[in-house]
């Protein structure tokens, strides 16, 4: 559906509705972005700058029902390009290089097992179980097939089996 | 789910990241955001790379949309051409040369960390060349852009403007399977597509700023600080590139593509408001069409660009145009033109019509710009309209901004990039900038600003107006054919 036609829809402005939708999801991103940044200040700034970003580009979006998703993706990927910066500021002596081998090192918030998980699977972990989302959502917000975000999240079961069994001397 | 095991244990995680304390300022945050995003919003960014493949995606990229529904649904049923079709479904031009069999299969594959690429099919003609390709990845890498290389038997490289697409997921079949097309294009007096050739092509991954939406000519985009760090001059370049090349051989089917340029000559005079322009002929390739001119040296005025160039058939429908205005090689202050439109090679008009109303241009003694970097001022009388309104020293250059009143109803959706990337210092050596960033005019005023690098600059700096609001306007009509 056109950006045009669902205004149209609902007879309300293209400002209100994108500010009503900001609104409906800020908890479930401001979520988000801390369990990626872990502190209020930076998370805070996250969400206003995905805020900026969403306005200005949420028109080119082709199906505007999916802004939810795409939001959540602009979002995820603001905050890792935020952490990577910071290691860049405080490894200042080593090269960006290996700063961004280290982003697989981020941790999500998480305080358990799923905290040792590599990113790419804590994140569909993240969204699927604790967000609640489908696997075509996940699929759009990761730019991955929906078979890979299965595969992931198999696997990501598999390890933390093996972390818990191991935890418990099994 | 993952509740067949320690399920206890999962909860908690769950617990505390639901449980994450949501500030009461965030509603407030967000109403800041989008006072932002408000200001930025009308603000038009245009990156300039100096290259001549630059200017040649920004030519593709502004191509009349010509939609031809009854052929693309004749493609459509030919599943190989379902991806091609997508790709090419604003250029009336291409479309055809694929329904006439104006193609070549090429059909090679190669694999290299678990991406196979295949280059599925080509159309060329001497000068232009589009190679249209698949890459399947089953790796674990994301991959934004596939940068190809063309050398030809002498090894050399080729000396054409190279342009290609960002790669596009193609959603009808199944698995992580992308489809893209790369742009070769030779200027006239320079080179053209070899009968055989190789080409090595390298890839490169997502860059870790997603986020960042691509930006074309004409498209609105962002200016915020938090996220965009290119306004302080610096250019973010974060694509990781693979360690593989894919290299294939190439022949062409010169049979079919050769010598099917078709010329027509115009030798003809116009003058409009004291400024003549030669316009010499017309050469229609399947792929390009290019009209000649050259601009006489004695104008008072230097011309940028014309506003509607267009080709009309003998019913007045148009047969080739642009959109946007018109692009060509050549900077500013080149006599001879030569501005490509799309090709409509296949379609043969009774009678031929090259038609325009006006010429962006702005007097000669007007188009030099003296500016002090140091000082921050600016030492030429500038255009009426034009203002510089800042010069700012960066860390790692200049931010030099400007203004630009312009109520002409013709711009009501252009914003103008007002200074050639190219500029020189006292001592006349050449430099060049390649970021700019222009907002619209929708309110009468447009503003813009560019990024000077920082050097050693002997003296002042020289830059050069390459595009500018007034205009010399007279309907012509040249018959073409």
């Amino acid at each position: 559906m056109s950006l045009e036609v669902l205004h149209i829809k609902k007879s309300v402005s293209k400002e209100d509705w994108f500010c009503n939708e900001l609104f409906l999801h800020k908890e479930q991103l401001y979520r988000i972005a801390f369990s990626y940044l872990k502190n209020e200040q930076d998370s805070v700034e996250a969400i206003q700058a995905v805020t900026v970003k969403a306005f200005v580009h949420y028109k080119n979006l082709d199906n505007i029902e999916l802004f939810k998703t795409w939001l959540i993706r602009v979002l995820i990927n603001y905050c890792i390009d935020e952490l990577k910066r910071r290691k860049r500021y405080v490894n200042t002596n080593e090269s960006i290089e290996k700063a961004s081998l280290q982003e697989e090192d981020n941790t999500i918030y998480v305080k358990g097992f799923i905290e040792r998980l590599e990113h790419k699977y804590r994140q569909v972990v993240l969204l699927k179980y604790f967000e609640d989302m489908t696997f075509e959502q996940i699929s759009r917000i990761i730019k991955k097939s929906e078979s890979t975000v299965k595969s992931r999240l198999y696997r990501a079961q598999e390890l933390l089996k093996e972390m818990m069994e191991r935890e418990d001397g099994v | 789910m993952i509740g067949d095991f320690n399920e206890t244990e999962f909860k908690k995680d769950k617990e505390a990241y639901m449980g994450i304390e949501i500030p009461e300022s965030l509603e407030r945050t967000i109403l800041e955001g989008l006072e932002k995003g408000k200001k930025q919003r009308k603000r038009f960014i245009l990156r300039r790379a100096s290259s001549i493949a630059a200017i040649l995606i920004l030519t593709l990229m502004c191509v009349m949309v010509v939609n031809s529904p009854a052929l693309a649904n004749q493609l459509k049923r030919i599943p190989a051409f379902a991806y091609i079709l997508k790709v090419i479904h604003w250029d009336k031009g291409m479309t055809e040369a694929f329904e006439q069999g104006y193609f070549q299969e090429l059909g090679l594959s190669q694999g290299h960390e678990g991406i196979t690429l295949t280059l599925d099919k080509l159309v060329a003609d001497e000068k232009n060349m589009v190679i249209f390709y698949t890459v399947d990845n089953k790796s674990d890498k994301e991959i934004s852009m596939c940068h190809f290389a063309f050398i030809d038997p002498k090894g050399e490289h080729f000396t054409a403007g190279i342009g290609t697409n960002g790669l596009e997921k193609d959603e009808s079949r199944p698995g992580n399977i992308f489809t893209g097309r790369t742009d070769v294009n030779f200027p006239d007096n320079n080179g053209s597509v070899p009968e055989s050739f190789s080409i090595e092509v390298t890839m490169t991954q997502s860059p870790d700023i997603s986020y960042e939406e691509p930006v074309q000519a004409g498209s609105e985009s962002s200016r915020n600080d938090n996220s965009n760090r290119s306004i302080k001059g610096e250019f973010p370049s974060k694509e990781k590139a693979l360690k593989s090349v894919w290299t294939f051989s190439l022949k062409l089917d010169t049979e079919k593509f050769f010598n099917k340029k078709i010329e027509y000559p115009l030798d003809k005079i116009i003058e409009i408001e004291g400024q003549k322009i030669i316009f010499k002929k017309v050469i229609v390739y399947p792929t390009r069409l290019g009209v000649q001119m050259e601009i006489v040296k004695e104008n008072t005025k230097e011309l940028f660009y014309f506003d509607d160039l267009r080709f009309e058939n003998e019913e007045g429908e148009i047969w080739a145009g642009i959109m946007n205005g018109v692009s060509g090689f050549g900077g500013p202050g080149d006599d001879e033109k030569t501005i490509y439109l799309q090709s409509n090679y296949f379609t043969k008009p009774k009678e031929l019509y090259l038609k325009f109303s006006s010429i962006r241009a702005l007097d000669k003694d007007k188009c030099k710009v003296m500016v002090d970097l140091e000082k921050g001022g600016v030492l030429s009388e500038l255009p009426q309209g034009l203002r510089i309104t800042d010069i700012n020293s960066l860390s790692d250059g200049y931010e030099l901004k400007y203004e630009l009143e312009n109520d002409n109803m013709k711009d009501e959706k252009r914003a103008y990039n007002v200074f050639y990337s190219e500029f020189i210092d006292a001592s006349g050596k050449k430099y060049s900038f390649n970021h700019s960033s222009m907002q619209s005019s929708f309110t009468g005023k447009g503003a813009g600003a560019i990024y000077i690098p920082k050097y050693e600059y002997k003296g002042n700096i020289i830059l050069t107006i390459e595009d500018f609001s007034q205009r010399i306007e007279n309907e012509t009509v040249i018959r073409v054919k």
